[in-house]
């Protein structure tokens, strides 16, 4: 799952960034609050996490451009001002959630996978499809109850085709959650994901469409 | 000391009005005692005079017991007509058994009748004239201490009151003179009469005159003393609600505390408190903003201390979960440089509340600023040389200044470690002390990236940090705000600008101790140039 992160202090913004990747995030960082704009105009994020105190751009005026090019990706806020009105005032601007400096790293993981799960249209903390049970909290998967062992790159995958049941997921998109912008992508790596994923579940789960990517169909519906 | 602003005005309104009463008081007793003395004269006169004018008709008669006609009197009362302005309050008339009125003064008063008596003194009939007024209704206390007495030159005493001694009142046969009998002082009236026979004495006792005044005035002490404590009740009074408004200004006051300092309303409130609350209200106001500006830095320093805080909280936690020894490892590096951090951001801290209260910043005394810039850059350059800066120290015309050394050491520090840090590697910082005309000029510039014009006012506030290098330059924020407040503690310019290296340059201009000698010159000068001009 792709994820940009607008810190301007260095250290917390490199600890994000390490506690992120352990969750399987691809995260991108910046520092600036101009740029951050820039980026979100330029590409697409499941998750946001935004500082508000930034040099350049104050982190509310990026939230506000956001929400006014109708962008609806979760945004959560990182803030040291912990009044209730710096809090509404946030909220009302478009952020979906907020945590106040310091937190706990599981915290903001936790969030985020409630975000994430929101703004997939669910309310179960996992998600199940044809005997194949997801947990991304404890990035778990088991299939016919049987506990099946899958790389970070693997249950990212998985989990991003799970949440888009039924619609056909670009093979540039999923790259695209699956690797930031200082990480290497081999033109091969995503074909071998699918390979072993198909391999370890069930072999007819996931449809290549051709030239386009990867879909899990939907079977329950008509 | 404390003192009662109500006692006091009643004591001293008290004393005043008894003072003042006591001279008008003395003032009216003087006056009254002449007046009384010149009336009893008067009566005294008249009294001689009347004799004078009974003798004298029974003289012409030739007869004591004779009759009196009607037409002499009125001839009589004529002549010894009293020309002393009492007049008119003395009244005489003069009977006859056997005819009635005889005698009368102009205004007619209405007496009784008395008439003469014989007593029997040393076996010889003395004839006596009783006295006319008895304390009585018809009398007056005072008049009982009136005597006569009618002498013949050749007879000796011929008529005397009943309070009249037996010897000659006066030497005098003329006039008034005063006499001394069995220790009673007398007033005396002499009259002679115009055949030169017969001399009248009419004597009053100086107790008289000494009693009415003494009346008069024990009469003015006893009013003022019933008076004296109303008018106390009254001025204590008056002066209570006189006061008021500053019993309510003082309830108003007692509401004030440092959470709520409201200004107190002028409304209703006497001129002369007016400027004393104007006062208060505009230290209510420094207050107010000094408790803002107090707030507002401990809200600041938590907001600044809460993301270095998480950052090590979150490196902590990636230092915990992780597998990855590498990981861990910078996780580890990335703490240990929080820490620094806070610790650097920590001291920061306290040398600006320091700043704001400490007693060593008090005192200003003539300083070698260079001095000081010698001291910071010795300390700093090691750390400039790791970064290959090159730093340098240019001096011209340096003079003493009056300052805190100290605290323009901590100015002087902050600027110069300022510029090292946000100087590239293999940069320059130059630092310049120059003595000009009327400031000491020190001017620190690097060649790091500078700071943009429109961004100077922001980056002189509390906790700022520049765009592009704040991550870099591992700034708390506080330096140039505590610059600042040195600046202004000295009542130093600051000014930001562009350096010769394209990067910062701040400036501080201390002004010179202002020399009244050189003012004179400046003056003369001018002066010179003015007559020149013209």
């Amino acid at each position: 799952m792709r994820l940009l992160l607008v810190e301007d202090d260095e250290i917390l913004g490199d600890g994000l960034v390490a506690g992120l990747k352990m969750e399987g995030y691809a995260v991108d960082w910046l520092t600036n609050g101009k740029l951050a704009d820039e980026a979100l105009k330029l590409n697409t994020y499941e998750l946001i996490v935004l500082d508000l105190n930034l040099p350049d751009m104050d982190g509310m005026a990026i939230l506000t451009a956001l929400r006014n090019r109708k962008d609806e990706t979760p945004v959560m806020v990182l803030t040291a001002k912990d009044t209730v009105t710096d809090r509404v005032l946030g909220l009302d601007s478009g952020a979906d959630d907020f945590v106040i400096k310091p937190f706990e790293l599981d915290e903001v993981c936790a969030r985020l996978r409630a975000l994430a799960r929101r703004s997939e249209g669910r309310s179960a903390p996992t998600i199940e499809y044809k005997g194949i049970v997801l947990d991304p909290a404890s990035h778990q998967v088991t299939f016919n109850n049987e506990k099946i062992e899958l790389s970070q790159k693997e249950f990212e995958i998985l989990s991003f085709l799970m949440s888009n049941i039924g619609k056909v997921v670009s093979r540039s998109r999923l790259e695209e959650s699956l690797y930031s912008w200082d990480s290497d992508v081999e033109s091969n790596t995503v074909e071998v994901h699918i390979h072993y994923l198909r391999k370890k579940l069930d072999p007819a789960l996931i449809r290549t469409v051709r030239g386009v990517g990867y879909i899990i169909d939907n079977d329950d519906e008509p | 000391m404390n003192y009662s602003l109500r006692q006091l005005l009643l004591v001293s309104l008290l004393s005043a009005s008894m003072l003042i009463w006591g001279i008008a008081a003395y003032v009216s007793y003087k006056v009254t005692r002449n007046e009384v003395a010149n009336l009893f004269d008067a009566e005294l006169a008249q009294s001689a005079k009347v004799l004078n004018a009974f003798v004298e008709s029974l003289l012409r008669e030739g007869s004591f017991s004779g009759h009196w006609s009607k037409e002499q009197t009125g001839e009589i009362l004529h002549t010894y007509a009293l020309k002393r302005k009492f007049k008119s309050k003395s009244a005489f008339q003069l009977w006859s058994e056997d005819d009635g009125l005889l005698l009368r003064s102009e205004n007619e008063p209405a007496f009784s009748v008395h008439g003469f008596n014989q007593t029997n003194i040393n076996d010889q009939l003395w004839p006596i004239f009783d006295e006319l007024l008895q304390a009585n209704a018809l009398g007056h206390k005072y008049e009982r201490k009136i005597a006569f007495q009618l002498w013949s030159k050749k007879e000796g005493l011929v008529l005397r009151s009943d309070s009249a001694p037996l010897f000659a009142f006066s030497s005098s046969d003329h006039g008034f003179s005063e006499a001394t009998i069995d220790d009673n002082v007398w007033h005396v009236f002499s009259i002679t009469t115009s055949t030169g026979e017969y001399i009248i004495h009419v004597g009053q006792k100086e107790e008289i005159r000494a009693e009415l005044t003494d009346e008069i005035s024990s009469q003015l002490v006893t009013q003022f003393l019933i008076g004296l404590p109303f008018l106390g009740l009254v001025i204590w009074i008056i002066v209570g609600h006189a006061l008021k408004p500053i019993n309510r200004l003082e309830k108003a006051l007692a509401k004030r505390e440092a959470s709520y300092l409201k200004p107190l309303s002028i409304k209703r409130l006497p001129n002369e408190i007016v400027p004393v609350v104007n006062e208060i209200n505009n230290l209510f106001v420094q207050l107010e903003q000094a408790f803002e500006h107090e707030r507002r830095f401990t809200a600041d320093a938590s907001h600044e201390l809460r993301t270095p805080l998480a950052g090590l909280l979150t490196q902590a936690h990636v230092a915990l979960r992780t597998t990855d020894e590498d990981v861990r490892k910078q996780a580890l590096l990335r703490i240990k440089q929080a820490v620094n951090r806070m610790t650097y951001m920590v001291q920061q801290l306290l040398t600006f509340s320091r700043i704001e209260s400490g007693e060593e910043f008090l005192i200003k005394q003539n300083t070698m600023v260079s001095r000081e810039v010698i001291h910071v850059i010795a300390e700093l350059e090691p750390e400039a040389h790791k970064k290959q800066i090159v730093m340098e120290l240019m001096e011209e015309n340096v003079v003493p200044v009056v300052v805190n050394g100290p605290l323009v050491s901590i100015l002087i520090r902050n600027i110069i470690d300022n510029a090292i840090k946000y100087t590239p590697a293999k940069g320059n910082v130059l630092i310049t002390v120059t003595g000009q005309e009327k400031y000491l000029q020190i001017c620190v510039e690097d060649s790091g990236p500078g700071i943009a014009p429109d961004q100077y006012e922001k980056s002189l506030k509390r906790f700022h940090r520049c765009v592009d290098t704040a991550n870099t330059a591992k700034g708390t924020g506080l330096g140039f705000s505590m610059v600042q407040r040195i600046a202004a503690i000295h009542n130093a310019d600051l000014i930001l600008g562009v350096s010769q290296f394209g990067g910062l340059k701040v400036t501080v201009l201390f002004p010179l101790p202002v020399r009244p000698v050189d003012k004179s010159w400046q003056k003369k000068l001018s002066f010179f140039h003015i007559n020149k001009s013209s």
